[in-house]
């Protein structure tokens, strides 16, 4: 049942974009360095490219099997599922962390009265329905609500051009070179390296010779995006208020003089998230599906959303928390996950390959 | 499936979805608001602030129709508290006005003199944090009385007082003497270390019983050291920043015909752009203000032709000294007299020399008030209207 | 007010149960009953720990102290 379901390399780019944008805009690391967070950006942007294609290229040797399948192929039944686990933990942490980030916006910007826990509740119930329905759906619906988030920084740019100052940007490399590429290494785990999830999904795309140039589409969208809105808010609001506010995108959209568009934001905010949740728990069911045999993920969908929004509250006790680990320690933990195990699996994978081609030329 | 059970679990869902995503909680409709479109800070005396809200009354104005406020009794309402902090003293408002006070299309902010003078940095920080409030709002300081008194007054042109100040303000583009500033260019003027900002001036020309907006001047402006107000620059030299910042656009200069001392010529600026170079000899710093505008010929007194070659040149110079003489006027006042760095020289200085910056910044005062400035206008009269030459009255 | 959230949880997590219950029954595998009831006890016990306060200290802390001693 599991293997019926089939999204078109459309709906792969849009899921894709949608998922590294996802809450990068609301924790936006890059605040570190302030007026040269665009370059910060622009290095990372760069190294995606290597690194998800590696990802990619760990799918093509490893054809039509999910990341928990390579890794229960490559490692064994007992290590490789000990693996999974930990894949499992990272998936449902890192959807966790999506709505608490996503949560804490909105309580913080838009509904300063309610209880944080019921914008994560109430936010849920929609995505659980969609997750009962599948991934088709979810693909579909996120084409169709993909739109929003670029025409809304469109109409921010529009109305914000008058109030940019390009000399914001300077001085440029203030504080030289280290600090900006410490940040990059940052900016590279989250959010691009979160598409290390993407492997559980490529098996699910229909014409897979395109997954390449699909993620790369995908990788340059959502690139030109954050430097658009990274240049943009630099250049309104200048160095220190870029690194004293909280959410740099809202904040510029309140400078500007005449009509209110900061809805815009919470709109396109909640569209981000969705997407990436979304993927993030369709991982994980899929993950427990294969790693006990099931041959249907659809009764767990709502325990583990449960799951993940009761994680969401304890993870951090305040909003200070949440950005200062964003910063420190989610880049490191995040690196077993997104460079250590694959680069053991790229090199397994060539080696076996290797193994094959010799085995069937002899 | 169509059991009652399911039915009752999938409306209990839908109810709970638009319940929860469409901030039902937080949901305070707009009967329940009070729109605060102007706010006025005074300074009552050393631990105690008075709040002046003018907010909305929207009865009143949804009765009067369309009507533009000439019987306009009470379109807004204006209301004080007093307090010892700016968030307790906005609390205090809700004893009086029935509705809760929502800031998002929150105008002008008026600063009393007195509480200009003793800082405004630790309201600011209110502003800034307050999630409804947006950092859009024009700001001004009320001289010689009260922004509580500045609030109160009404506007025979609009049903909302504090509307029409706050267009009066956005007029800046075209008569250099106002000058408009926003919160969040007050903030981050705030923010740079030894840049210090200025706000526009409000005051009351004639003193009547019943103030109306016609009796309020709006034009000159306050200096600023950090967050405290320490003098006032009068018309002709807010015409100069105005040129160093390059905020003028469209507005008049008016200078006398070269031909004729006793006669005044009318030459409207179509445009302007500043800008401002630096250099570093030595120790010395080099600023160079350079404008370049254009403009055409509004009206003249005398009969000359002034359209020729050698007229239009003398009249050009006439222009560009005027201009000149404004913009050394503010450049003396700031460097000499308030040694305030109002123009954001430091701030310049830190963008394409981050070194010397460094070196230079705890001593910026003395060194922006030796900073060598040069100034450069150049101006060109582009045409003179439909006619060439005056009419020769005979 | 703690005992209102406590049975708005309880009150939540039966309207759970028997959404999915005709679900369940159809699968009528023994595995996905296991699986699918030691959720909702995770879950449950999550929810009820931080709603008492009594919850332990985040995995995130854990998290911070293992990267903070082999990073820094």
């Amino acid at each position: 049942m599991l293997k019926n379901i089939e999204i078109s390399n459309k709906e792969l780019i849009i899921l894709m974009a949608g998922f590294i944008i996802g809450d990068s805009i609301i924790v936006n690391i890059a605040r570190a360095v302030k007026q040269d967070a665009w370059i910060s950006i622009i290095i990372s942007w760069v190294f995606a490219y290597v690194l998800i294609g590696m990802y990619v290229y760990i799918a093509k040797l490893n054809p039509n099997k999910t990341l928990i399948e390579i890794l229960i192929d490559i490692f064994g039944k007992y290590i490789g599922r000990i693996l999974s686990v930990l894949y499992l933990w990272y998936f449902l942490h890192l959807s966790s962390l999506i709505f608490r980030s996503y949560s804490e916006y909105i309580s913080i910007v838009v509904f300063p009265e309610t209880p944080r826990i019921f914008i994560t509740a109430f936010s849920s119930v929609a995505l659980v329905i969609g997750l009962k329905y599948g991934l088709e759906t979810i693909a579909r619906t996120s084409m169709i609500a993909f739109i929003i988030p670029p025409i809304s920084i469109i109409i921010i740019l529009l109305r914000s051009f008058k109030h940019m100052d390009i000399t914001n940007i300077q001085p440029v490399l203030e504080y030289g070179m280290n600090p900006i590429l410490k940040t990059s290494f940052g900016l590279l785990t989250f959010p691009f390296g979160e598409a290390i999830l993407f492997l559980m999904i490529f098996t699910f795309v229909n014409k897979k010779e395109k997954i390449l140039k699909s993620s790369f589409i995908s990788i340059t969208f959502v690139g030109v995006l954050l430097i658009i809105i990274s240049l943009m808010n630099i250049m309104v609001l200048g160095p220190e208020m870029i690194n004293r506010n909280y959410f740099n995108l809202h904040r510029t959209s309140t400078v500007v003089p005449g009509a209110i568009i900061d809805p815009f934001i919470t709109v396109s905010q909640l569209v981000l998230a969705a997407i990436q949740i979304w993927i993030c728990i369709y991982s994980l069911l899929i993950g427990i599906t294969q790693l006990f045999n099931l041959n249907d993920y659809k009764p767990f969908v709502i325990p583990i959303v449960i799951i993940s929004v009761s994680l969401s509250n304890w993870l951090y006790n305040n909003v200070a928390e949440m950005f200062r680990i964003a910063q420190e320690i989610y880049p490191y933990y995040a690196i077993p996950f997104q460079f250590i195990i694959p680069i053991i699996i790229l090199i397994i994978s060539l080696i076996k390959q290797k193994g094959n081609s010799k085995s069937t030329s002899t | 499936m169509r059991t009652i059970l399911y039915k009752v679990i999938l409306t209990l869902i839908i109810i709970s979805i638009l319940l929860g995503t469409t901030g039902c909680w937080d949901n305070v409709t707009l009967i329940e608001k009070a729109i605060v479109l102007g706010i006025g800070l005074d300074k009552i005396d050393d631990d105690t602030i008075e709040v002046t809200l003018q907010i909305i009354n929207p009865v009143s104005l949804s009765s009067q129709g369309n009507s533009s406020g000439s019987t306009n009794t009470n379109n807004v309402w204006v209301h004080s508290t007093q307090g010892d902090t700016l968030f307790d003293t906005i609390r205090k408002q809700l004893q009086t006005v029935n509705r809760k006070p929502y800031y998002s299309h929150l105008q002008l902010i008026v600063i009393g003199e007195e509480l200009a003078r003793s800082g405004i940095g630790e309201f600011l920080d209110f502003f800034e944090r307050d999630q409804e409030l947006r950092l859009a709002p024009n700001v001004v300081i009320a001289k010689d009385t009260t922004a509580k008194k500045i609030l109160s007054a009404k506007s025979d042109l609009e049903n909302i007082p504090a509307m029409h100040l706050m267009e009066i303000l956005l007029n800046d583009k075209s008569d250099f003497h106002i000058y408009n500033v926003r919160l969040f260019d007050i903030i981050t003027s705030l923010n740079f270390p030894k840049k210090n900002p200025t706000i526009g001036k409000i005051e009351i020309k004639e003193e009547v019983s019943e103030l109306k907006i016609a009796n309020i001047d709006v034009k000159g402006a306050g200096i600023f050291l950090e967050d405290k107000l320490i003098g006032w620059i009068d018309d002709d030299s807010v015409e100069g920043l105005n040129y160093i910042l390059g905020k003028v656009q469209n507005g008049l200069i008016i200078v006398k015909d070269p031909l004729n001392e006793e006669e005044l010529v009318t030459i409207e600026q179509k445009r302007s752009d500043t800008k401002i170079g630096l250099n570093i000899e030595g120790d010395q710093f080099k600023y160079s203000i350079n404008i370049k505008a254009q403009g055409t010929i509004g009206g003249q007194q005398g009969e000359d032709d002034l359209t020729n070659q050698k007229n239009s040149k003398m009249l050009e110079k006439k222009v560009e000294d005027s201009i000149n003489k404004k913009v050394q006027n503010i450049v003396d006042l700031a460097q000499n007299e308030y040694k305030s760095d109002i123009f954001g020289f430091g701030e310049k200085l830190y963008k394409e020399y981050p070194d010397y910056w460094k070196n230079v910044e705890s001593n910026w005062e003395d060194e922006f008030s030796n900073a060598l400035v040069e100034i450069n206008v150049d101006f060109k009269i582009i045409n003179s209207g439909l006619i060439d030459s005056a009419n020769e009255i005979e | 007010m703690t005992i209102k959230l406590i049975v708005l949880l309880i009150v939540i997590f039966f309207i759970v149960i028997a959404i999915d219950m005709p679900y369940i029954k159809k699968k009528s595998s023994k595995r996905i009953f296991t699986i699918y009831f030691s959720l909702i006890v995770i879950g449950f016990i999550m929810s009820l720990l931080q709603i008492i306060d009594k919850a332990p200290e985040s995995p995130v802390v854990l998290i911070e102290k293992i990267v903070r001693y082999i990073v820094y």
